[in-house]
């Protein structure tokens, strides 16, 4: 299996970058998925048909949290902190509060690669890119279905899960 | 006052004065790394044959100042140990309740503080320590962080400049002209002091407009319990153990005969067998080591141009203006060293200026030889008028000193822009106010009083 396997086909929708973060939320929470839930924890950021960044719920938390809280000063905040930091959001844009670290996967890359990929760089979902071009989008969920899957020997029918010795 | 050169200008005098302007230029510019320049500067000065390896590795007067290079790394591999034990947060938080949540007050113990504490570990080191507590404090109190922030970077400045260990060109000072702690705490703490008291009144006068703050937002401060800030006690006490022995050991350095370094490298090699670390490879990666060879390049550079005579040339010039008054040339280098530490780094200023100090001391006096040309007693307010002068003229603009450049970025990243008029719309007039103050001191003290 290579990540065009599993990859979920790249359906067109992104963020903008200039959009302002309030928007951004409401458009995440209200979209409509394939298979008809609603609302999504991430999404790309595009510029025209160039991905620019990657928007999350850790991007949006991170983000409420001032670069000068160190572990020797994290003890000392103050009830409502959080909420005083978040309120300074209101006006930001998507562009200054996505992951501007770019990391993506190529429809032949092993599934090895974009397991250690999305490890390594703690994120929930990898684009991945061909020629340029957005095609697909794995997410961690996607690639440990299909370590699960191994474990509890359900893959392609097989039966040589955990239980079996080779 | 007719002094004869015997200065030799030649092709290899021209090479030198040239790679010591080029470097300096570039340094200026800004357009490469000052470290790689520097470096690149000082190996081009040993590969041309203009000083040779022996002399910049191993010779006092032409080569690194292991003295200087030696300090810089033992204080800081002792800060670095410190650092992770929370002292300093400890320190910050409990300042800023003692300031009962007033931004005026807590502004006020910070500046003290910093001026304390900057007095003997680096400036760098200082702000880094401070700011972060200080943005907390002013999301705390809802009020902007910047006036604390310059208001320290400039306390970091002057506190500084009131000990041998405080500040790079005292360092310097220190080690070339071999004067020790207990000398810098005798002529210059006093003056330091004085403008530091100067520049809290006026400071109190300029923000005497009381900022109304909520009951509930100094609740925020004085809930915090900086007990907390601790992490590891057993640490702290080895640290603090080992600090103030290093303390001691700067203080009757001279009567013990040991240099300050050796104190420092005690000190340090101490820490580290006492602190238990297994690997001390991440205590000594923390080194700013781009700080050290930046020095070690600069040593070797303006080796290259004493010897070739440049600097001793220039002192004849500058005699030759002054005409040998002592007290118009204290008053020349105070207020020089003050603008140029203004504009331009005071390490490589400094670097260069000592060995043309002693080389006007030689001509002034040449039966004079070591320790009692270094220290005679007409020489002395040269040297404290450089250090002062260096030190101080530092607050005058944003790029004066790292502390101010460091304030800035945090200041930037906070997503509060300092630019370059604010910083000296603060530092322009502190930096003329301290050294106003520090020429009358040298004026009265070395020259009406003598």
């Amino acid at each position: 299996m290579k990540a065009k396997d599993i990859m979920s086909p790249f359906n067109g929708i992104a963020l903008d970058p200039e959009m302002g973060l309030k928007e951004a939320v409401e458009f995440m929470n209200f979209y409509r998925k394939d298979d008809g839930t609603v609302g999504v924890k991430g999404m790309l950021v595009m510029s025209g048909d160039k991905v620019v960044g990657t928007l999350s719920m850790e991007d949006v938390l991170r983000s409420v949290i001032p670069f000068y809280i160190n572990p020797l000063l994290s003890d000392f905040t103050w009830e409502g902190m959080l909420l005083n930091m978040a309120s300074r959001m209101c006006n930001k844009k998507v562009k200054e509060i996505m992951n501007k670290n770019l990391i993506f996967a190529e429809p032949d890359d092993s599934l090895m690669e974009c397991a250690e990929k999305l490890i390594k760089y703690n994120l929930q979902r990898l684009p991945v890119v061909e020629k340029g071009k957005v095609v697909g989008i794995i997410l961690i969920r996607d690639l440990y279905n299909v370590v699960i899957n191994k474990i509890l020997g359900r893959l392609n029918g097989n039966t040589d899960g955990c239980g079996d010795k080779y | 006052m007719e002094i004869q050169t015997d200065v030799v200008i030649n092709i290899k005098f021209w090479a030198a004065t040239a790679i010591l302007i080029f470097t300096y230029i570039i340094i200026i510019s800004e357009k490469i790394n000052k470290t790689i320049v520097s470096i690149f500067g000082a190996s081009l000065m040993i590969i041309l044959h203009l000083v040779d390896q022996k002399e910049a590795f191993y010779f006092e007067e032409l080569g690194v100042d292991w003295n200087v290079i030696f300090l810089l790394i033992s204080m800081m591999i002792i800060i670095n140990i410190m650092k992770p034990t929370g002292f300093f947060e400890y320190i910050a938080i409990k300042s800023a309740k003692f300031g009962k949540g007033d931004p005026i007050k807590i502004m006020l113990i910070f500046a003290m503080v910093t001026f304390v504490l900057s007095a003997f570990l680096d400036n760098v080191t200082t702000v880094l320590l401070i700011a972060p507590v200080s943005l907390l404090i002013a999301d705390a109190l809802e009020i902007s962080p910047i006036p604390f922030l310059i208001v320290e970077a400039l306390a970091s400045n002057i506190g500084g400049t009131a000990t041998l260990i405080g500040d790079p060109p005292n360092i310097m000072i220190g080690s070339k002209a071999k004067l020790s702690f207990v000398d810098f705490l005798i002529h210059l703490t006093p003056v330091v002091l004085i403008t530091m008291i100067i520049f809290l009144f006026i400071l109190k006068f300029v923000f005497k407009e009381k900022l109304k703050i909520s009951d509930e937002k100094k609740q925020r401060i004085l809930s915090m319990d900086e007990s907390k800030a601790i992490k590891d006690p057993v640490l702290l006490s080895k640290s603090l153990f080992v600090l103030g022995l290093v303390l001691l050991g700067f203080v009757i350095h001279g009567i013990l005969h040991y240099e300050p370094a050796t104190i420092a490298l005690f000190g340090a090699g101490l820490l580290l067998l006492l602190a238990g670390i297994h690997d001390p490879q991440h205590i000594f990666s923390e080194i700013e080591w781009s700080t050290i060879f930046f020095f070690i390049g600069l040593f070797i550079i303006v080796g290259g141009v004493v010897k070739v005579g440049l600097i001793k040339l220039i002192s004849i010039k500058i005699l030759e203006i002054t005409q040998g008054n002592l007290m118009a040339t204290s008053m020349l280098i105070i207020w020089f060293s003050a603008f140029a530490s203004a504009f331009i780094d005071n390490i490589p200023y400094v670097a260069t200026m000592n060995p043309l100090i002693i080389n006007m001391a030689a001509q002034l006096w040449p039966d004079e030889k070591g320790v009692a040309l270094l220290h005679h007693p007409e020489l002395l307010p040269l040297w404290w008028s450089l250090a002062l002068g260096a030190c101080l003229g530092g607050n005058g603009t944003m790029i004066g000193a790292s502390a101010n450049v460091i304030v800035v970025g945090i200041a930037n990243k906070a997503g509060e822009k300092i630019t370059f008029l604010k910083f000296l719309k603060y530092g322009m007039p502190t930096m003329l106010l301290t050294v106003i103050v520090s020429s009358i001191y040298i004026y009265v003290r070395y020259y009406l009083l003598k």
